[in-house]
């Protein structure tokens, strides 16, 4: 018996699906309604709710690489994680770094009256 | 259920099916970078409101809750026609691609009428840097899943004169895969964009 999925590398040999998408299914939706209660009910602030947020995102985004898009360990999906890890790499170069240039531009290219009202805003200064 | 007997594939298939597979998965890594820039323009522009609305005016959390569960049930509902392709079962696989694009039809819907109700109301992309990035990234991510429904009605049509042909499994492999990816993309707007923005 050849199942077609499982011979073009896109399933783990017998794999179990149904386990799996409602594992995903199940985690995906605790994510998003921790992620929703978090800001409705403003349990945090700055920066603390920003990290919690992205951790909420990053936890759901690992559950469905596994769960729905079945990249793991096994031998089947390692070309694929290879391909997740380098557009990763350029992700988060391209994000961070843009954020980053570009706060940078914005402190060193203030008009006069914008560098006095930053500078009244900092703490010590 | 009307099962049919799994299809046996030659050596040669095997491996240019695997090799298209890959190909197709790197097209989405490829997707993903361009998301990835989107997000950065988002995330430089999102406090240039130039004296229109922020994100606090025009965003609504039960709204965009709503959204993010209907295409989580659809990407939940195509992986169900993964597996009902996998037992052989051609109606069922069918009647399940057909769900998820109409639930994928509904998102859409509510995006369009987002956008509509903004526009109408003097919040269109060209208001302000916020919102010239908002529209873009949602929009780009809107208009991924269009064509994602218009590859659905294609398939469905295709299975329903061929079956679960080597071409047709093909090409639930990638379907599921980009519809899964559509989702994946929609967690960070649903984090970045709407949560962070209604914080």
């Amino acid at each position: 018996m050849s199942d077609y999925f499982e011979e073009v590398g896109m399933l783990a040999k017998g794999e179990r699906l149904r386990f799996a998408y409602l594992i995903g299914l199940a985690l995906s939706i605790l994510f998003t309604f921790g992620a929703y209660e978090l800001v409705a009910r403003h349990v945090l602030t700055g920066a603390a709710a920003i990290l919690a947020l992205l951790a909420f995102a990053f936890a759901q985004f690992f559950v469905q690489l596994v769960f729905f898009l079945h990249t793991g360990p096994h031998l089947a999906s390692r070309a694929r994680l290879i391909a997740v890890f380098s557009a990763f790499a350029v992700v988060l170069i391209l994000v961070l770094g843009s954020i980053w240039i570009m706060q940078n531009l914005n402190n060193r290219t203030m008009s006069p009256q914008a560098q006095e009202e930053y500078m009244a805003r900092q703490p010590g200064i | 259920m009307m099962h049919t007997a799994p299809i046996a594939i030659n050596e040669e298939e095997r491996a240019a099916d695997t090799t298209l597979l890959l190909g197709f998965w790197i097209y989405l890594m490829t997707d993903f970078v361009l998301f990835a820039s989107l997000f950065a323009v988002y995330a430089v522009l999102h406090g240039n409101t130039a004296g229109g609305p922020g994100s606090h005016e025009i965003f609504s959390a039960p709204f965009v809750l709503i959204e993010t569960l209907i295409l989580l049930a659809s990407s939940f509902s195509c992986g169900l026609a993964l597996i009902a392709a996998r037992e052989g079962n051609a109606k069922g696989t069918m009647v399940l691609l057909g769900f998820t694009a109409a639930l994928g039809a509904l998102f859409v819907g509510l995006e369009v009428n987002e956008f509509v109700h903004l526009a109408l109301a003097g919040e269109g992309w060209w208001q302000s840097g916020f919102l010239s990035a908002y529209f873009t990234l949602v929009g780009t991510h809107g208009l991924h899943v269009s064509i994602g429904l218009l590859w659905l009605f294609a398939l469905i049509v295709s299975i329903g004169r061929a079956g679960l042909s080597r071409s047709n499994l093909r090409k639930i492999a990638m379907l599921t895969f980009f519809w899964h990816f559509l989702d994946i993309v929609w967690i960070f707007i649903f984090t970045i964009v709407y949560m962070m923005g209604l914080l």
